[in-house]
Order: C-alpha cells, then sequence, then structure tokens
C-alpha cells in the first residue's frame, strides 16, 4: 500500500469509537469521586503538612485526570467523526458511480 | 511540627480512607487504560491503515501510556497516605499513655501540651504549672512532658516525610512513562510509608518504650513487627522475647539479612556488576549467618547448585547459586528452606520473581509487610522497601505477568566451607 492508499473496516472504527468514549467516561466518573474523602481528611487537619501537600496533589491530578479525560473523549469524537466522513466518502462514491452508470446507460440509449 | 492538639484531635482513619480513595482511582485509571487498548487500539491496529490510522494509533496508544502511568503515581499517593495514617496511629498511643498517665497523677494537659497539676484548696486556689509544685511531683510531671514530646515529635517527622512526597507527587502529574512512574515515583512512594511508620516508633528511654509497647494489642504489636523489625529488634525497651523471635529460630538471623538489604540497597557492594540481584540476596544471608556450602573444587562443581552455595568476594571463585536467581533456588529448596505461601510471607524471607519465558529471573529480600502488601529490597536497579503488588501491576500492564515464589531460609546442618 502507498502512502496515499488505506484500509478500513467501518464497524471496528465505529466500534473502537465508542470504546474510548466509555473509557473517557470511566475516567471522568472516578476523577469525580476523588475529592470527597480527601477533602475530608484534609479539612479534619488543618494544622499538618501534609494536608498542604495533599490539597496540591487533589489540584494537580484533578487537573491532569479532567485533561486526560477530555483528551480520551476527543479522540472517541474524533473516531465517530472519522467513520461518518468514511461513510460519507462512500456514500458519495456509489452516488458518483450510480451517477455515471447511469449516464453511461443514456448514451447507449441514444 | 504538629503540636499537642493537632495530634490529640487527629482522625487517621480519615487519611485511611483518601488512601482508599486514591487506590481506588488507580484501579480505575488501570480499567480505562485496559479497556481503551483492548476495545480500541487493538481492534484498530488489525483493521485499519493508512496516514490518518498511523496518526489516530500514535494519539491512542499516547492516552493508554498517560493512563497506565497515572495508575501508578495515583496510587504511590495511596500509599504515602497510608503510611501517614498508620503512623498517625502509633504516635496517638504514644499520646494516649501519656494521657493515661497524667489521669492517674491528677495532671492535666493544656491544649499546648503543658502539663499542670490540679489539687483541690486549700493547698492551691487554682490550677499552678506542675513546675511550681517542687521535686515531688517533678519525676510524673517530666515523665509525662516527656511521653508527649516524643508523640509530637514522632508525627512531625511523619508528617514532615509525607509532606515532601505528596509535594514530590503533586509535580509528577505529567509523567507519562510506565516505567517511571512505578520504579521511580511508586517505589519512593512505599519506602516514604514505610519510613513514616518507623518514624512514628517512639525512641525515648527503654521505660517509655516498654511501657508503650505494653499498652499496644496484640494486633499493633504483630503489625509493626512485620513493618518494622528491624527498628524493633533493636530498640531499648522492646521486651527481649520479641526481639528474639524478630531474628527467628532458623539458624539464620533474619534481622541480620534485612539489615544488610536495607543498609545496602543502594550501594555497590562486594561484586561490581550492575545487574547483582542474587549476588546481593546471596550477601544478605551470609549477613544472617546462612553457612556457605562447598563440595568439590572450583572450577567443576560450581554448577552443581543442589549442593554449592559458596563465594569469594574478591576474586572469581563462586557457585552459580551466589548469583544466579534460579540457581540460588535451587539451592535453598535442596538444603532445608522451603517455599511458602506469599500470604505467609514475613521480613527476612526471599522472594523471586518467575514469568512463563525466562523462569525464574530475579531475587530480592522481603524486609516488611504491611496489611498483607508484601514490601521487598533489591539491587539491579536499587529499591529499597518496594511494594510488591505496584510491582505486579506494572508487569502486567507490560505484558509480562510475574509469579512471586517466596523462600524461608533455614539453615542447613551439613558441611559448611
Amino acid at each position: 500500500m502507498n502512502e496515499f492508499g488505506y484500509q478500513v473496516h467501518l464497524p471496528v472504527l465505529a466500534t473502537a469509537g465508542a470504546g474510548a468514549g466509555a473509557a473517557a467516561a470511566k475516567v471522568s466518573s472516578s476523577t469525580g469521586t476523588l475529592t470527597g474523602a480527601t477533602s475530608k481528611a484534609i479539612g479534619a487537619h488543618p494544622g499538618w503538612q501534609s494536608s498542604v501537600a495533599l490539597q496540591k496533589c487533589l489540584e494537580a491530578w484533578e487537573a491532569r485526570l479532567r485533561a486526560l479525560a477530555a483528551e480520551v473523549k476527543h479522540i472517541s469524537d474524533n473516531l465517530g467523526q472519522t467513520t461518518r466522513q468514511y461513510q460519507h466518502a462512500e456514500q458519495e462514491i456509489v452516488a458518483q458511480i450510480t451517477r455515471v452508470a447511469a449516464q453511461l446507460r443514456e448514451l447507449k440509449a441514444r | 511540627m504538629v503540636d499537642y492538639h493537632e495530634l490529640d484531635s487527629a482522625r487517621p482513619p480519615l487519611w485511611s480512607e483518601a488512601a482508599a480513595d486514591w487506590d481506588m482511582l488507580g484501579t480505575d485509571l488501570g480499567t480505562a487504560a485496559g479497556a481503551l487498548n483492548e476495545q480500541t487500539r487493538q481492534p484498530l491496529s488489525a483493521s485499519w491503515s493508512g496516514r490518518a490510522a498511523t496518526a489516530a494509533l500514535s494519539r491512542i496508544k499516547a492516552a493508554v501510556d498517560s493512563l497506565e502511568a497515572a495508575q501508578g503515581e495515583v496510587s504511590a499517593v495511596g500509599e504515602t497516605l497510608q503510611g501517614l495514617a498508620e503512623a498517625a496511629t502509633v504516635a496517638q498511643q504514644l499520646l494516649g499513655d501519656a494521657q493515661a498517665m497524667a489521669e492517674r497523677a491528677s495532671l492535666t494537659i493544656a491544649a499546648d501540651g503543658s502539663v499542670t497539676q490540679q489539687l483541690p484548696p486549700p493547698f492551691l486556689p487554682t490550677a499552678q504549672p506542675a513546675t511550681m509544685l517542687g521535686t515531688v511531683l517533678s519525676p510524673q510531671v517530666q515523665q509525662v512532658e516527656q511521653i508527649v514530646s516524643e508523640a509530637i515529635q514522632r508525627a512531625s517527622m511523619a508528617d514532615q516525610l509525607t509532606a515532601a512526597e505528596l509535594d514530590r507527587l503533586a509535580t509528577r502529574a505529567n509523567v507519562a512513562n510506565l516505567q517511571l512512574a512505578y520504579n521511580t515515583d511508586a517505589a519512593d512512594a512505599s519506602r516514604t510509608e514505610l519510613a513514616a511508620m518507623t518514624a512514628s516508633i517512639p525512641v525515648g528511654p527503654p521505660n517509655l518504650v516498654a511501657r508503650w509497647w505494653a499498652g499496644l494489642s496484640g494486633a499493633e504489636q504483630a503489625k509493626l513487627e512485620l513493618a518494622a523489625p528491624t527498628t524493633l529488634a533493636t530498640l531499648a525497651g522492646i521486651p527481649a522475647g520479641v526481639q528474639a523471635e524478630l531474628r527467628g529460630s532458623d539458624g539464620i538471623d533474619r534481622v541480620r539479612v534485612i539489615q544488610y538489604a536495607l543498609t545496602n540497597w543502594n550501594k555497590t557492594v562486594d561484586r561490581r556488576f550492575t545487574d547483582d540481584c542474587t549476588n546481593f540476596v546471596s550477601d544478605a544471608l551470609l549477613a544472617g549467618g546462612l553457612q556457605q556450602k562447598q563440595e568439590g573444587f572450583w572450577p567443576f562443581d560450581h554448577g552443581n547448585s543442589q549442593v554449592n552455595w559458596y563465594t569469594d568476594p574478591w576474586s572469581l571463585p563462586r557457585s552459580y547459586s551466589w548469583t544466579k536467581a534460579t540457581d540460588l533456588h535451587t539451592f535453598l529448596t535442596h538444603n532445608n528452606s522451603s517455599e511458602i505461601p506469599l500470604g505467609q510471607a514475613k521480613p527476612g524471607d526471599i522472594i523471586f520473581f518467575h514469568d512463563p519465558e525466562q523462569g525464574i529471573h530475579h531475587a530480592a529480600v522481603i524486609t516488611a509487610v504491611v496489611n498483607g502488601h508484601v514490601y521487598y529490597t533489591q539491587h539491579s536497579g536499587g529499591q529499597e522497601n518496594a511494594d510488591l503488588s505496584l510491582r505486579q501491576t506494572m508487569y502486567n500492564q507490560l505484558g509480562d505477568p510475574q509469579d512471586a515464589i517466596v523462600v524461608r531460609p533455614v539453615q542447613d546442618s551439613g558441611n559448611g566451607v
């Protein structure tokens, strides 16, 4: 296959995109549950250096995991969009071939 | 510095709960990484090609790598918090001793940790600083003050260690390399977890230590014996029977085995090999008193690992069993030592790693066990008190699952060298 060629199996692409979406949702929902016990522990120990450091950890990791979840969601969205574009391109090609075939039939009939 | 009120009002179970949440988050990230790999990356790799596919697959792989690394990093946060929870519990127990003693002697510990004497009128109209009451009460006052001070100091040390580690982990959120996340960051966190626990053990006068130890429940004592054997084995005030038990009755001083490992994990020892995990374990066993054995003459006998285990630290002659993990396993299991289930592992045991391709290919010393987690210390990628469960997770993610085989070393009565 040269650099312009490609192979694709659209049902697999669609399923893979949905799988990425599920992974993104998992990361997102898990990150959301982090604040509960951690914030409670921080709040209960105001004079401990560890509370200050844990708060920093919490903020850093929430931001990181939100970004990771967004990245995986973006991958999922892109795979979905790519699937649709392949489908659209295929439909366009089929339509064009059908049109050309019809024109040929018309010419032949003359 | 933690003060009296902060230690007294601390609620260590909250740190445990937070630790459990971070652990759970780590598991979830691993699940998400696995799902993204198996349900997205692998099917697409097999069925999609071309420039768009190359770009997409590269991005998906980067996301999988980031999630797997994040699993290691957030698990490290959990490990660190668990160490603080354990350490604060120990320090609070010590503080409880001071409070009980104060109550018996009608002393009051104020919120700032100062000790006052409550005496009914007409002797004194109000509570007076205990130090004003003369020499009669001073030994009790001093004792209570000493215990309070020790507890605060212990808690503060654990707090500082934990805070430093958490500060570090807060800066590691962008690590996307699995081995860096586990071999560096998670390993450092588990080392800190154990260091915080050890820091919480009082090191004051023997009578203080003895009273603290006697006040612990059997379960609490057993937990500390598994977590900090070398500290307890050498700490004045810990009962001699406990210390003897830590050293073991199998003819090998288990504490010396552990001490050797903990002292030398980050040093080049008697051989200058970069890859010398088993040589390190052999040296630790030698330090514990395991007798060398040699039947025959080098170099004709060195491959017979069922009967030979010997070295000369500064020259070549040595048996295969001294430096090859599988041969050391063979030697031990043919010379009175035996495999035990992982769940029964205790500090001073030897751990071997096995995979289907290489067989037994690595060895380390078990140096602590906490809440069922086994911690090992090794050469060849030096690690001190690294959590076995994190290592297993990393190798699972690398697609190279490793079995852990634990051998309890026992002295053999055969011929020594």
